[in-house]
């Protein structure tokens, strides 16, 4: 897509994350915008630096060599707009992932209502829940309010009360919040977000406002059937930049440059899947996993209605023990194609939380690596399914709905040493059912896209639209449970060239068909022994018109669930074949 | 590129700072000196409070209350103390449930804060307070020998070192830790029997520094009641040569041992440090915590095949490398240091697996 009547407009977008800052420098190029200029360096937030612009500096640093263009002078900071002599640039967007998650407590009226909208907002940024308050809490007033000093929160969420219901228990549960925020230093009190009952919104500020600052957002939970939580995101956001640059005077300078919308980068990559799920048919969602070094990003949206959700503790970096909250040892080593004992992968998750941005570079250290990120996104899909709508097409209970397109973000995933290798750990960390494109973002700029749309959106549609993403394959994973080796997908492709390729696929295999970038195909789908590929029904089967990619078209006949051998050594026959499989 | 830094050296000017977590109150004066165990402040981490309903106590209603309570708010008070009275015949008493002092005082009632054990900061260094930080804590400065190690159980405490590891590839049985290791920091090499940090207990050692730990221990290690500091990592890891060396070379010397564990957003990390009386450095010399890679640094490899070894950087190589796996990253070449573990002289690693050692 170009466009005659650009505004040339120059943006960088800065990613400054808990291990990796990036900088991306976009720009007008022929009619189109483009990225034109990346540079990473470590990130620079924390001891000893103690001030993530050192990281910045040296980005900017490799973008100036690479453009010749000087984007900040170390007296002045950035240069905005860009000068006459081409130095400087036009807008700055600046999201944020590094830090401790915000310490928050989730208040409401009932547990599984308003207390749950509550914790739900908090998990669209990188937070921890230390504690929730509903009414039906037992404990005394004066056990709430030790609760709340020994969580010592940086920002509470006060859900409930329907619109035009309840407004007198609302008005009740605030007592502790008051008492517990007037006992503590003036310094270390919370910031307070009010989103429930609009009725009782000045009541509550009145109440609160002369000992902390609160700020109102329209009811999360305007009725007990439907929750809203993009109403309150404004809001949210803002404390949370707040909050970080009370707690890191550095960062004041950063969200200075992007004009105070320092945006944190999990939101910015939602903005992104929400973006694709308008712009892609209705019908099917989309699914966007972000997986870092201190956090795990899903976002699903369902015809532009955003699902998502951000795991503090699941991270391939210095949170990576926690991961054992959701998994075992045993199941972590399973993934591996050698023989790994349980100690082994606890003494690599230690190494890993030593020394988060290290690499590698053994085949056995890869593997444990790959087994870790199959486990994390096994956990983020497990505990994320539940949340996805009802009404989200899929093929049954406790399977992914049906999404198109997939977009997978996160190094670990993006830059492993092979595309095979990216997308086993995909399909057996996601289960992805049905017909999809797994979209790669390559350069790890989806959550910087997100923050730059919000200041020029076009920038965002051409920058995607020219390969700053790349589709990695066409997915066909036929929900079926069979015996091994029962036919479940008969598969015909008709090249551009007249060319036709026929082939039934087995139940428990892998198959690649080359469909490479640039190339389109006609595919004829027919799924046998009642096998599901979101067609309609099960059994039912029909054609479609396919775009190439780099790994082509993969059909995934192991089945969903997907059920591993518990025989070691068969399992990791069966890792070296579907592995052989991609990578052919 | 960036990297860490790692300290194994044998005389060093450190500056600490040791942080309450959350304000409470300093307990020392600037330019006091301290031991690792000393106190130097303190805070109520998990507070405990008593709502004291005095309305219904006295049987009266709540906007009545307050001219007949008696204490006010910040008074300390003991349990039994007479909060409230109401008349003088057949008369109402409010008594204080527990030990406390009083924080808040509206609607007939009266809400105590209760005296509960505080947390207390230690010095963790031998040293002198350079520096008080308001309500929070302290800066320490102290001179001597430093190993910082990679993983500690969070426990503080010095005594004098009693070598056990006499060589890096030391492997540390039960056997070991007898009556005549009591009361001392003991230096042994890879633990992996349970049974050997149960002894340590039993011999109720001041500390126990250790090359490696089996990774099936670790649970048992953090709940050891004696502070516990592993140089290398988890897995068997033998001493790297310059660490052994140097630990070795001050048997019998008094010895810190902090073993917070390493995190980087609270700026601890497990260390071990002999002080030296004579503090000569001045604090123009304190040494930087990151720097950037060059040639001639000595460097350590953080991760496998050569994790631990020490090496002495020789270039930083253009563009990226691929590696045998696969992995593409920013590289460097290494010379390895005369070590008889290490059967190759040379290797390219990624430098993103690299730590400065100073």
């Amino acid at each position: 897509m170009t466009d005659a009547n650009l505004t040339a407009t120059s943006l960088l977008a800065i990613d400054v994350g808990s291990v990796t800052t990036r900088a991306f420098f976009f720009d007008a190029v022929e009619g189109g915008y483009r990225l034109v200029a990346q540079g990473i360096a470590p990130t620079t937030l924390e001891p000893p630096f103690r001030d993530a612009s050192a990281g910045v500096q040296l980005v900017l640093d490799q973008l100036h060599e690479i453009t010749g263009r000087i984007f900040a002078h170390a007296d002045s900071g950035i240069i905005i707009p860009t000068d006459p002599e081409g130095n400087g640039v036009d807008a700055v967007a600046v999201t944020l992932s590094a830090g401790a998650p915000l310490r928050t407590m989730a208040v409401g009226l009932l547990e599984d209502i308003s207390v749950e909208s509550a914790q739900n907002l908090l998990s669209t940024l990188y937070a921890k829940v230390f504690d929730h308050i509903g009414m039906n809490d037992r404990r005394k007033l004066e056990e709430r309010i030790d609760a709340i000093l020994q969580a010592r929160p940086d920002l509470i969420v006060i859900a409930g009360g329907t619109e035009g219901g309840a407004s007198k228990s609302v008005s009740k549960l605030i007592e502790p919040i008051g008492l517990a925020c007037y006992l503590l230093p003036e310094h270390q009190r919370p910031h307070i977000l009010f989103a429930g009952n609009s009725v009782i919104a000045t009541e509550v500020q009145n109440d609160l406002s002369g000992i902390v600052p609160v700020d109102i957002a329209p009811n999360v939970r305007p009725s007990l059937e439907s929750e809203q939580l993009s109403s309150a995101q404004k809001q949210i956001r803002e404390m949370n930049r707040l909050i970080r640059v009370r707690d890191n005077a550095p960062l004041m300078e950063l969200s200075n440059w992007s004009g105070g919308r320092m945006m944190p980068a999990t939101q910015g990559f939602a903005r992104i899947v929400q973006f694709f799920s308008k712009y892609y048919p209705p019908g099917k969602g989309v699914l966007g996993v972000d997986l870092g070094a201190s956090s795990t990003t899903i976002a699903a949206a369902f015809s532009g209605t955003l699902n998502h959700r951000v795991y503090s503790d699941l991270g391939l970096g210095s949170v990576l023990p926690h991961l054992l909250k959701y998994t075992s040892l045993g199941d972590i080593a399973r993934w591996t194609q050698r023989n790994v004992s349980a100690s082994e992968v606890q003494a690599y998750i230690q190494q890993k939380v030593l020394h988060p941005s290290s690499l590698p570079v053994t085949a056995k250290d890869n593997e444990m690596e790959q087994a870790l990120a199959r486990e994390i996104l096994r956990a983020v899909v497990r505990a994320s399914k539940t949340r996805f709508p009802k009404s989200a097409p899929q093929a049954g209970r406790g399977l992914l709905p049906w999404f198109e397109p997939v977009v997978v973000s996160g190094s670990v995933l993006t830059n492993a040493p092979t595309r095979a290798q990216s997308l086993l750990m995909i399909l057996d960390g996601l289960e992805l059912t049905g017909i999809t494109t797994v979209v790669l973002d390559q350069f790890n700029l989806v959550s910087a896209l997100g923050a730059a749309s919000e200041l020029n959106p076009l920038l965002a549609v051409q920058v995607i639209d020219t390969g700053a993403l790349v589709n990695l394959a066409v997915v066909i994973s036929p929900v079926v449970q069979a015996r091994t080796d029962t036919p479940v997908l008969r598969v015909r492709v008709t090249y551009e060239s007249g060319e036709e390729k026929k082939l039934d696929l087995n139940y428990g295999n892998l198959e690649k068909i080359p469909l490479h970038p640039g190339e389109e195909a006609k595919l004829s789908l027919q799924p046998l022994n009642r096998a599901n590929i979101g067609m309609g029904r099960a059994g039912l089967g029909g054609g479609l018109k396919v775009k190439g990619s780099e790994m082509g078209i993969v059909i995934d006949a192991r089945g969903r669930p997907l059920h591993l051998s518990s025989d070691a050594s068969r399992r990791r026959e069966s890792f070296q074949k579907w592995l052989k499989v991609l990578e052919s | 590129m960036l990297a860490p830094v790692s300290y194994i050296t044998p005389l060093t000017s450190i500056r600490r700072t040791r942080l309450l977590p959350i304000p409470g109150e300093v307990l020392v004066r600037k330019g006091q000196p301290v031991h690792p165990n000393d106190v130097v402040a303190s805070a109520h981490i998990s507070p405990r409070h008593y709502m004291l309903n005095v309305a219904r106590g006295l049987g009266i209603s709540e906007e009545k209350t307050e001219q007949y309570i008696e204490r006010f708010l910040g008074n300390d008070i003991h349990e039994g103390d007479i909060i409230a009275t109401r008349g003088k015949f057949g008369k109402r008493v409010v008594r204080a449930p527990v030990d406390g002092t009083i924080v808040f005082v509206a609607g007939g009632q009266v809400l105590i804060r209760v005296n509960t054990e505080p947390f207390e900061l230690q010095a963790g260094y031998p040293g002198v307070v350079v520096e008080l930080l308001h309500e929070r804590g302290v800066i320490i400065s102290a001179t001597g020998a430093l190993v910082q190690a990679a993983w500690g159980n969070g426990k503080i405490n010095q005594g004098p070192l009693n070598v056990l590891a006499t060589t890096p590839e030391h492997e540390l049985t039960p056997g070991d830790l007898t009556e005549s290791t009591r009361g001392v920091v003991v230096l042994a090499g890879h633990c992996k029997q349970p049974n050997a940090l149960k002894a340590g207990a039993e011999a109720r050692l001041r500390g126990l520094i250790l090359s490696s730990l089996a990774p099936e221990l670790l649970a048992m290690a953090s709940a050891a009641p004696y502070p516990i500091l592993v140089t290398e990592g988890l897995g068997n890891i033998p001493y790297n040569p310059v660490a052994h060396k140097l630990l070795i070379s001050n048997q019998k010397r008094n010895v810190a041992v902090n073993a917070e564990p390493l995190d980087r957003s609270k700026d601890t990390r497990p260390e071990i440090f002999f002080p030296v009386e004579a503090a000569e450095l001045t604090s123009a010399e304190l040494p930087s915590e990151a720097s950037i890679l060059a040639p001639e640094q000595r460097v350590r490899i953080t991760r496998a095949p050569y994790q631990g070894k020490i090496a002495q950087l020789e270039a930083i190589l253009p563009g990226i490398t691929i590696f045998p796996n696969g992995l593409r990253a920013s590289a460097a070449r290494v010379r390895f240091e005369k070590d008889e573990n290490v059967q190759v002289t040379e290797a390219i690693v990624p430098q993103a697996n690299l730590e400065i050692l100073i």
